[in-house]
């Protein structure tokens, strides 16, 4: 189901942006509460300095899909994914996913960030649906999450502390960047 | 008899049916660029639930309990259910069919309906979880590492403990997330209320109870620094004694006992290691009134109170792989609980429930979800009796 954001009908160049869609922002309509973040708005902060966002659809072959799940450990539901490029002067400066990860009992939509190099840039909330720890959205979270790579662990209680009372949401924000790096070691152009 | 316990059989048959029915007619794995590895949606319904099978080994005759046999339990089996109408309006329930299904232990967990407003204000009623300590509201057995939940979570916190209540909810950011429960919720029954575990049989469960007026509960956590976090929780109430008068059922012999319960808890985690401490206090007034109501040999306190202290640490970065989720978590606790810290002039304490607990454990986790559990338990009671219980436990959510 392909909901699109007022905000994002507006932005120049976004005819690929229109036909692409989210999966993880499905069921999130302009007003719902859950929604912390548009489309656009994750972008300035994950594609930090992007004059224009272009998206690709990219298919996993059977290896790559099964590299992805054994690098990041969590299981793809598909086998293919949404690459969005963020472009500068023509040239690309960032990769991002949108991703759904399971919480407690709900799935969260995360927009992640990577650099052309693999580092990560930051990892933010576009939908929250749990009734309790949406303080991952905040930035003394996700600070732990910068410049990682896919060599980190990215796990709780080893290089990741979880926000009390919401270890699933914050567990849950690990996985979409592990998911995120693994996933452009296989689909970067 | 026997047909009651046919008909609460056949009940219970029924809706264990009716579940695996719904779940296996409309499973199907919810789009998306990932697979969700916990739950499974049902249309705007989300099923989840966990379960802790439990084996208990005590040792001597001291053991406040007074058993001497081995137990196998399967304590838990919970099935949960959370529902969207809109992205507003949702529903969130659990059944938990505890000690195998046990009819008298067939529990309504929670069923409350949410409205949230935004993040900073949602409205909440129904079967709610009371926000009491730091555990009764998040008790899932893989988010604590012993076989058995504390001690003060049983005998001061009487977790797992629900009212029928309406009330507020949210989470303020600034400058540091500020999350609050404050609920109007159902009183307890005093009838239940004992010497070893204070107000803990005085929960009615909502199983068509007697009570009278409406208690307060509230519960503020602060997290001034990133894995620090600050609790406290109170409650006021009064409980009441129902019985038959004047040939009329179900009057108040007993009202206005007064109940509060006052709790403070902290936790932090850095890296691997988490320390955590809590405090509780529980005051019942008209002590003398409900004991000799519950006609119990040992006094109902006036006072009880109880605290713990626990150290762990996840030793997973050091015996697995960076890219494994295996874990392997040691812990060691601290407790120490008096459910007769103070007792009403003219009665006399019983030590045996003036109990202090040493546990000593691990918890392997296979899979971040599921946890294989093993730890001693020591208690020393006031009295100068000393006893060991053995525990094994499977904990999983899903």
């Amino acid at each position: 189901m392909i909901i699109l954001i007022p905000s994002l009908r507006r932005a120049a160049g976004c005819s690929l942006l229109l036909l692409s869609a989210i999966a993880g922002a499905s069921g999130a309509r302009e007003g719902d509460p859950r929604v912390l973040m548009s489309r656009e708005e994750a972008f300035k902060v994950i594609l930090p300095g992007a004059d224009r966002v272009v998206s690709s659809t990219r298919r996993l072959t059977t290896e790559a899909r099964a590299r992805v799940e054994k690098k990041s450990g969590r299981r793809m539901a598909a086998d293919t994914v949404t690459l969005w490029a963020g472009l500068k002067y023509g040239d690309t400066i960032g990769y991002a996913f949108i991703l759904d990860e399971i919480g407690l009992h709900h799935s969260i939509t995360f927009g992640v960030g990577v650099k052309p190099d693999g580092r990560l840039v930051d990892c933010v909330v576009m939908v929250f649906r749990e009734s309790k720890g949406s303080e991952i959205k905040d930035i003394r979270f996700r600070r732990q999450f910068h410049g990682k790579t896919l060599s980190d662990p990215i796990r709780l209680h080893r290089d990741i502390v979880h926000v009390t009372g919401a270890t699933y949401s914050s567990r849950a924000a690990a996985d979409a960047v592990r998911k995120a790096l693994s996933l452009l070691a296989e689909v970067k152009p | 008899m026997a047909m009651g316990r046919r008909r609460s059989m056949s009940v219970k048959t029924g809706m264990i049916l009716a579940m695996a029915g719904l779940m296996l007619a409309g499973y199907r794995m919810p789009a998306g660029a990932s697979g969700d590895e916990r739950g499974f949606e049902l249309g705007n319904a989300r099923i989840f639930g966990y379960g802790d099978l439990h084996y208990n080994s005590p040792r001597g005759t001291d053991f406040p309990d007074r058993r001497q046999a081995d137990l196998a339990d399967a304590h838990r089996f919970v099935i949960g259910v959370s529902y969207n109408w809109t992205e507003r309006l949702s529903l969130h329930a659990e059944v938990d069919f505890e000690h195998a299904a046990n009819a008298a232990d067939l529990e309504f967990e929670l069923g409350h309906i949410d409205y949230r407003h935004s993040d900073a204000l949602g409205f909440r009623a129904g079967v709610v979880l009371m926000p009491v300590g730091s555990l009764n509201e998040v008790h899932e057995p893989t988010t604590y590492y012993s076989v058995e939940r504390p001690q003060i979570d049983n005998f001061i916190i009487p977790s797992t403990w629900q009212e029928l209540g309406a009330g507020f909810f949210g989470t303020i950011s600034a400058p540091f997330p500020i999350r609050y429960r404050t609920y109007a919720v159902s009183n307890l029954s005093a009838a239940g209320f004992s010497a070893d575990q204070g107000i803990r049989g005085g929960r009615g469960k909502l199983k068509s109870q007697n009570t009278s007026g409406a208690a307060w509960v509230g519960r503020v956590e602060i997290e001034p620094l990133l894995g620090l976090t600050l609790g406290t929780s109170a409650y006021y109430g009064t409980a009441s004694v129902f019985g038959t008068a004047n040939g009329v059922t179900n009057v108040a012999r007993l009202s206005s006992v007064g109940v509060n319960l006052w709790t403070g808890e902290v936790k932090y985690i850095k890296g691997p290691y988490e320390l955590q401490g809590r405090y509780a206090v529980l005051n019942i007034g008209d002590a003398v009134a409900v004991s000799a109501n519950n006609t119990g040999n040992d006094p109902v306190a006036e006072r009880s109170t109880g605290w713990l202290g626990e150290a762990a640490v996840h030793t997973g970065q050091w015996l697995f792989a960076d890219d494994s989720d295996l874990d392997l978590v040691l812990f060691g606790r601290y407790q120490e609980i008096d459910t007769q810290e103070r007792v009403s002039a003219g009665t006399t304490k019983n030590l045996a429930f003036d109990r202090n607990i040493t546990t000593w454990g691990l918890a392997f986790f296979p899979h971040r979800d599921v946890a294989l559990k093993a730890d001693v338990e020591h208690w020393e009671l006031s009295t100068g009796q000393s006893d060991e219980r053995y525990n094994l436990g499977l904990a999983f959510i899903y």
